[in-house]
């Protein structure tokens, strides 16, 4: 498009095009568990506000939600509910894992606690920090975004091989 | 100073005041119940801080409600019940914390159980010990005879095994690939009450095999991932119509082990966990665990320290409460009185960060201290924060307090009264909205709060709507006590000179051997807590918090207990939303604040 609102071309491929469209409309599902739950929200809220991302259509049902940001401890008794939700969720799907507990189970190495989401379901981003502040969060959004519009979140990549015959689908 | 004995430090003339009130106590108890009470330890003799009363099984419960309700006695709240896994013959203690409202005095009962044998539940005198002994059967293995609903509570109901045994290994892990099922037997037991649904004549339904009651009555599951729920806590709700006949809730899906870790670690180590109890005022819980911790030891912390735990002790208040009131409106529809309370948070973790380079998990206080001193200016911009932060509530006030929509989800609504919360242990601001007038700022006093003027909002009817009104003013009341204490504070020490506890400045360790040493042996062993044991209780922003420590003389506890005000808060929202319809328990559920972090531990 020109200056003057006339319309020129832009070229592109097909897939760029819509992941494009994919990362500036990414919808999280809050997965929060515990403290890093409270910085999420601080992340929505207007001070640091997500929605300058394209992120702010908060949706809690799987079926609505591309983005799942799981945000705290996962437990034994909490991992399966866990299981669950992602695999409802619909492809492409993003996960960013927030926070220590999380990611590896942070300080907290005992018997409840799942050590690290990544031993249940595929991760694309893990944010440090215990909590991790908002720009953290915020920082992961970013490099997600990257991600997706190189197709390189771990659901893309699944999808490209199945597309291509290498993989059966789901 | 005998470092065996610990000293009632933290407010503390308690043992001048009540010395002889707990000796005469203990003798009535003797001469009452004969053989039924086994022994009585009393301070200074044993290293307590309150009278412990050991009993047999078989007159427990005859102590107990003896306890409750003999003038003169009248502990008729119950703080807290919990065990000790002792590893010998017989092996648990199960110890009943109870509180007088009356007496403002506190009273610890024990007794000693074997390995196979039943306790008596106390659920016929207080309906908040059915969780409670219910936790102790999933962590312990003790078996409540005449309890109502004894299962596991915070453990998967698969689970193996009982975590806070002392054989059980800190990393036994147990995985799942299913999640917990519903219980419909758990909700069919009494006939509803509520009219039946009507359908308009002429229009039959043919029988639903789902329909368990065949009466068109329904399962609800809500949570643990509900947008409501609150972090995760779970209601299987049985309805008519939008009306909640019958509910169970269950959580624990995010248990933490912070119990097991607090035997596990030594008492500096273990500081961090308790920001991670309820995340919103990590602050308070970092005081009230240090404050146990000192009152064990006997370590008197230096007033400079004092004021500045205070001041981020209502700091840490008033963020709770703001979160708290924030999420209920955006719970009921009104979503920018959400963003207005948001706002002043980011401005107090500001000042937050300022203190101790962190924003929500603090680990701000030190045994016997405080990381490091408030910088340059900070009483300045807390009465800055402060004056800013009037005016926002004001302005959250105005918006919302007499919005008809607002009048109209709240007045009425999850109705709790004065007896329902004594009945459940209700402490904090949820209490104080039923009536129930007690603040332990006030009524058990520590650090400065004698020497600060503040009013404890009280309410009548226990509704939503009181629950936030109470709130609200406790955020105006909290804000005031900053700016005194800002006022108040002047420049000193923040460590106790007690060389057990105070970590050693840098330019000791890094130029004397003798620093290094203790340094050394400060982080890698800890220190030695001498024998004792200790129920340190505050008024956290969501009420009670407390800390059960019995040490046995090691850099590590022998059990921590953390008494989180949210347990009993969540067991009574059953009760609370029976009859009432599914929207309006998402009301009552947001309004009495359960924090996963503090429920689960």
């Amino acid at each position: 498009m020109s200056k003057d609102g006339s319309l020129g071309y832009l070229t592109t491929r097909l897939q760029e095009a819509i992941n494009w469209g994919r990362k500036n409309s990414l919808w999280p599902l809050p997965f929060g568990t515990s403290c890093c739950g409270i910085e999420m929200m601080a992340t929505l809220a207007a001070d640091y506000d997500m929605a300058r991302f394209g992120a702010e259509a908060i949706r809690f049902s799987p079926r609505q939600a591309d983005l799942l940001i799981v945000a705290g401890i996962i437990n034994t008794k909490m991992a399966p509910v866990l299981k669950n939700v992602y695999d409802q969720m619909s492809d492409p799907k993003f996960v960013i894992s927030m926070g220590a507990c999380a990611s590896s189970g942070g300080i907290f190495n005992v018997y409840s606690v799942l050590q690290g989401i990544d031993t249940m379901i595929p991760v694309d981003v893990y944010v440090p920090g215990c909590p991790p502040a908002p720009e953290g969060l915020l920082n992961a959004l970013l490099q997600l975004q990257d991600k997706v519009a190189r197709a390189d979140t771990h659901s893309q990549r699944r999808m490209a091989e199945v597309a291509k015959g290498n993989l059966a689908r789901l | 100073m005998d470092i065996r004995t610990p000293i009632p430090t933290n407010g503390g003339d308690w043992l001048a005041r009540f010395g002889e009130a707990w000796k005469a106590q203990t003798d009535a108890l003797k001469q009452k119940f004969g053989e039924g009470v086994e022994e009585v330890r009393l301070p200074p003799g044993y290293p307590t801080d309150v009278p412990v009363v050991y009993v047999r099984k078989g007159a427990l419960i005859d102590v107990l409600r003896y306890l409750r309700s003999e003038p003169g006695f009248e502990y008729g709240f119950l703080a807290d019940i919990t065990a000790t896994d002792e590893m010998s013959d017989p092996r648990f203690e199960v110890v009943y914390n109870l509180l007088s409202h009356s007496r403002l005095s506190r009273i610890r009962v024990k007794t000693r159980v074997r390995d196979s044998e039943e306790v008596p539940s106390a659920t016929g005198l207080w309906a908040a010990a059915n969780w409670a002994e219910r936790e102790i059967f999933d962590m312990f293995g003790i078996r409540f005879a005449g309890h109502p609903d004894l299962r596991r509570i915070l453990m998967d109901e698969r689970w193996v095994g009982h975590p806070l045994r002392k054989d059980y290994p800190l990393k036994g892990y147990q995985i799942f690939t299913e999640p917990e099922e519903i219980k419909p037997e758990l909700l069919g037991g009494s006939r509803p009450s509520a009219p039946h649904l009507e359908l308009p004549s002429g229009i039959t339904v043919e029988h639903d095999p789902d329909d368990l009651w065949s009466d068109s009555r329904m399962i609800v599951n809500i949570g643990p991932t509900h947008p409501a729920m609150h972090g995760a806590l779970r209601m299987a709700a049985k309805l008519n119509g939008e009306t909640i006949e019958d509910a169970y809730c269950s959580f624990g899906f995010t248990h933490r082990a912070k119990e097991k870790l607090g035997e596990n670690r030594t008492y500096h180590q273990w500081i961090v966990y308790t920001d991670r109890l309820n995340y919103c005022s990590a602050l308070v819980n970092n005081v009230t665990y240090a404050m146990a911790v000192e009152k064990l030891m006997g370590v008197e912390v230096p007033e400079r320290a004092v004021w500045i735990r205070m001041i981020v002790s209502e700091l840490a208040r008033i963020t709770d409460h703001l979160v708290c009131v924030g999420i209920n409106a955006v719970d009921l529809g009104a979503f920018s009185y959400f963003l207005y309370g948001f706002h002043q948070r980011e401005e107090a973790y500001t000042l937050i960060e300022k203190l101790c380079g962190a924003r929500l998990t603090t680990s701000y206080t030190r045994i016997g201290g405080l990381m490091q001193d408030a910088p340059e200016g900070f009483e300045k911009e807390v009465k800055a924060w402060v004056n800013r932060t009037r005016k926002v509530v004001d302005e959250m006030d105005e918006l919302l307090t007499g919005n008809k929509i607002w009048h109209q989800r709240t007045i009425g609504v999850g109705i709790f009264n004065k007896e329902d919360c004594l009945n459940f242990s209700y402490s904090g601001p949820n209490a104080r909205a039923a009536g129930v007038d007690i603040d332990l700022r006030r009524d058990q006093p520590c650090m400065f709060y004698k020497n600060v003027e503040f009013d404890v909002p009280i309410a009548q009817n226990g509704d939503v709507f009181d629950r936030y009104a109470v709130r609200l003013e406790e955020i105006r009341q909290s804000l005031n006590i900053i700016a005194q204490c800002a006022d108040r504070m002047k420049k000193g020490p923040i460590w106790s000179e007690d060389k057990r506890v105070r970590i050693p400045d840098k330019d000791v360790v890094f130029n004397t051997m003798e620093g290094l040493i203790h340094h050394f042996k400060f982080f890698m062993t800890g220190f030695e807590v001498p024998e004792g044991e200790v129920y340190s209780g505050f008024e956290a922003a969501n009420g009670e918090l407390g800390f059960y420590i019995v040490s046995k003389g090691a850099p590590r506890a022998h059990r921590m207990r953390i008494r989180g005000p949210s347990v009993y808060h969540y067991q009574g929202l059953t009760p609370m939303v029976r009859g009432e319809k599914i929207a309006d328990m998402i009301a009552a559920l947001g309004s009495i604040n359960i924090i996963a972090g503090e429920l689960d531990r």
